[in-house]
């Protein structure tokens, strides 16, 4: 397992996570088996294909899934601080929400209310957390708008969500969720509806709470360059998997995983020659549960370098501190993935057992 | 200035390329929200500008990349332009004047036009199924009839990648890069010949990202669309456009061909925002001395509300009390692209000072 590197205690563990989702008479699995910690005081950012089951992964931790409809992993767990959060009792929960964990959704819209202005949503939050006066509580507010750059603070704590800009209605979120100093902070893409020097000015901010108050940070995001801002550690996530997981620095330096090293290469370059089109990720369908059925590794049917083995066997991933679940990464690493493939990218394997 | 682009100011009898060239027309658009305030001595009403005399030209086939900062203006501008909120100025779409136009011609002109909205859970309605979300503007504007329907909804999902099993599903139980496609699929039913894309990439991963942004650029190449881009991941809009307007505070600040502007980019905002991209390079992520992006001048003028002279005066490094006084206006550069900014051949040059105020 991991030596020297893991010296600080988890503060969250998340360990073999499987999530199905019922619908009708059907169950469909969405998370197969998924382990990502997080030690207190560390940054951790998830990257992953849209649809790989981050958000997911996200909803577990706070127990957010519809009771009903929702099965865990009989060895799945969820521990925070000592607590299984799984088998939580929900009232327990809801008082770890917003308290010790906090967490600021994808989707701005569904998380503000209405019927509601921002000051009626903002200082309750601030006064219960913070034991502040009312008007302490809105001199807070005020304080705590700025620092994510929002102009004009004060007239926007008298409006109702519909009338402010997407991005501003994403940093009150974020001003909520950081305003109660959280233990953990799950962001999930915090950053992504905002223009990149408001975004650079929120992620110092993200960084100085880390730092001060030793909150803990998991970070959804599909943007590799937020990632290498803002976090240490980083899992790599495709169809309820993590596929490869490292330090960022080393991710960044050799990406061992094929899909990995497509998400860097499709990022488009702010300078150089501008491609005719931006590289993708070969072509097929390019999410929606790639076929559980089949017995192999997930990403098969996309990757270049895919070989027989790869359909009939599913690639583990070892709980080393860089770790990489491809049957070919050494091999792959070993030529700068200029191995002479392959299969793909059809399914249907004819031939070609190139490996040895 | 042998501009396709831009400005062509207030005359377009004397422009070339005006007229046929063009699909989208914008003059002097101004946006302006307002709300009654409670007060204690009774309701007042408070007016903002979130949009102040924008112009711009969007040719035929061409996109026009809109950028700035979070709250400028951008998505107000859009709905403007598409005649969904109320607006000042002039809005030509193919020579016809769309402000203020309702009723059946303006329903007729909707299938021409679409927008994809920034927040799809905003614009999706939870309580239909993907198929009947996609089929609305399909039946709606009977672009297809009996199944011809369904397979049309095939298409266009295959279109942005979405496997047809999504059909049955509702958007609660989509990832949020699936429902930004759903309403991307929607959008393209109609065929349309203009499209406003708000943010349609920010909530997708750069895979399926740069899926969309291939495909938005195939469908221009063969079914002649005209797209004013909304976004804020400069990659993408270099990507995508070929011309670029960056906004400010309700104001266009800088506007011309994208390489131009990437390449050397003239006005102070502009330049912290390219400067502000975070590298996808942990190596290069060493935080250089960022000039423009300074950091102690950003959170300066947010308290106030902008009452005269330029709109970045609070956060430019090269504020002057010209720039204070008198608003800048939007005029060519010698750099060949129009510019709003007093200083804008010293900055060109690379004479301009960092101030505190001008002698
Ligand atoms: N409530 C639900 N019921 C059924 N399926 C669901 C539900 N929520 C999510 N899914 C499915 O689970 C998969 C993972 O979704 P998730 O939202 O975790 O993706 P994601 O990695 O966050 O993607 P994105 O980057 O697009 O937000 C998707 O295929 C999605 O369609
Ligand atoms: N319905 C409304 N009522 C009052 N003010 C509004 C309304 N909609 C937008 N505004 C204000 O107008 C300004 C511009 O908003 P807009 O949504 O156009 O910005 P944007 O450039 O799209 O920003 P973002 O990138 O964050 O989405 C903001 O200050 C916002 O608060
Ligand atoms: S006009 Fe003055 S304040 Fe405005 S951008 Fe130019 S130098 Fe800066
Ligand atoms: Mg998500
Ligand atoms: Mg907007």
């Amino acid at each position: 397992m991991s030596e020297q590197e893991k010296v600080l205690a988890p503060l969250l563990e998340i360990n073999n996570l499987a999530v199905s989702f019922r619908s009708g008479r059907r169950t469909v699995p969405i998370i197969h088996g998924v382990s990502m910690r997080v030690a207190a005081g560390e940054r951790v950012g998830v990257i992953g294909e849209s649809g790989s089951g981050k958000t997911v992964t996200a909803l577990s931790v706070l127990g957010l899934h519809d009771k009903r409809r929702t099965r865990y992993g009989t060895v799945s767990a969820i521990e925070f601080g000592g607590t299984d959060l799984l088998r939580l009792p929900p009232k327990d929960m809801r008082k770890l929400r917003g308290g010790d964990i906090a967490m600021v959704f994808q989707d701005p819209a569904t998380s503000l209310n209405p019927v509601f202005t921002i000051a009626a949503q903002l200082l309750p939050v601030l006064r219960i957390h913070q034991n502040l006066s009312r008007r302490a509580a809105h001199e807070a507010a005020v304080a705590a708008l700025a620092a994510v750059e929002i102009r004009d603070p004060v007239r926007v704590l008298n409006s109702y969500p519909h009338e402010l800009s997407g991005g501003m209605r994403q940093r009150i979120l974020i001003a909520m969720a950081v305003a109660c100093r959280p233990r953990l902070l799950i962001a999930d893409e915090p950053t992504s509806a905002l223009d990149v020097t408001v975004q650079a000015t929120v992620l110092d901010l993200l960084s100085e709470l880390v730092t001060e108050s030793a909150m803990s940070l998991l970070l959804i995001t599909h943007d590799m360059g937020v990632i290498a801002r803002l976090c240490s550690y980083m899992y790599v996530m495709y169809a309820g998997r993590v596929v490869e997981q490292g330090p960022v620095k080393d991710l960044f330096q050799s990406s061992w995983h094929p899909y990995t090293r497509g998400l860097l290469q499709s990022t488009p370059r702010m300078n150089g020659p501008r491609p005719r089109r931006l590289a993708t990720l070969t072509a097929g369908q390019s999410d929606l549960q790639p076929d559980v059925s089949i017995t192999g590794c997930s990403f098969a049917s996309r990757c270049p370098y895919a070989i027989e083995r790869c359909y009939t066997e599913v690639p583990v991933l070892a709980s080393a501190h860089h770790a990489a679940s491809c049957h070919r990464w050494q091999e792959l690493v070993a030529s700068g993935f200029a191995v002479a493939n392959s299969l793909a990218p059809t399914p249907s394997a004819a031939g070609g057992q190139d490996s040895d | 200035m042998a501009m396709s682009a831009g400005l062509q100011g207030e005359a377009p009898s004397d422009g070339v390329s005006s007229g046929t060239a063009s699909l989208l027309e914008v003059r002097h658009l101004s946006v302006t929200y307002t709300r009654r305030l409670a007060r204690n001595d009774g309701q007042t009403r408070e007016s903002r500008h979130a949009v102040r005399d924008v112009n711009f030209d969007v040719p035929r086939r061409e996109t026009l990349g809109l950028v700035g900062e979070s709250g400028s203006g951008k998505t107000s501008v859009g709905l403007a332009i598409l005649n969904l909120i109320a607006a000042a100025g002039s809005v030509r779409f193919d020579g016809q004047e769309i402000l203020g136009l309702h009723g059946a011609t303006m329903r007729q002109l909707r299938t021409r036009m679409q927008m994809v909205f920034q927040d799809p859970t905003a614009s999706l309605d939870p309580r239909m199924t993907v198929r009947r979300i996609v089929r609305m503007p399909i039946k709606a504007h009977r672009i297809a009839t009996g199944t011809g329907i369904d397979d049309l909804v095939a298409e266009v999902l295959n279109k942005v990648s979405l496997d047809t099993a999504v059909m049955s599903r509702y958007p609660h139980q989509l990832s949020g890069g699936q429902r930004q496609r759903v309403a991307i699929a929607r959008a393209l039913a109609t065929a349309p010949d203009f499209i406003v894309c708000d943010e349609i990439t920010s909530s997708l991963d750069v895979s399926v990202q740069a899926q969309v942004v291939n495909l938005l650029m195939d469908l221009q190449a063969d079914l002649g669309l005209t797209l004013l881009f909304i976004s804020h991941n400069l990659g993408i809009v270099r990507q995508v456009s070929g011309l670029i307007a960056v906004m400010y505070y309700g104001r266009v600040v800088e506007l011309g061909q994208s390489e131009q502007i990437y390449a050397n980019s003239l006005h102070p905002y502009t330049k912290a925002l390219l400067e502000a991209v975070p590298s996808p390079d942990p190596a290069l992520e060493t935080r250089p001395t960022r000039a423009y992006l300074r950091a102690d001048a950003t959170t300066a003028g947010l308290h106030k509300v902008w009452s005269g002279g330029c709109v970045y005066q609070d956060r430019c490094p090269f504020t002057t009390d010209l720039c204070r006084r008198v608003e800048p206006e939007l005029g060519a550069s010698a750099a060949g692209h129009s510019v709003a900014c007093h200083r804008v051949d010293e900055i060109r040059t690379g004479t301009a000072e960092c101030t505190e105020g001008d002698s």
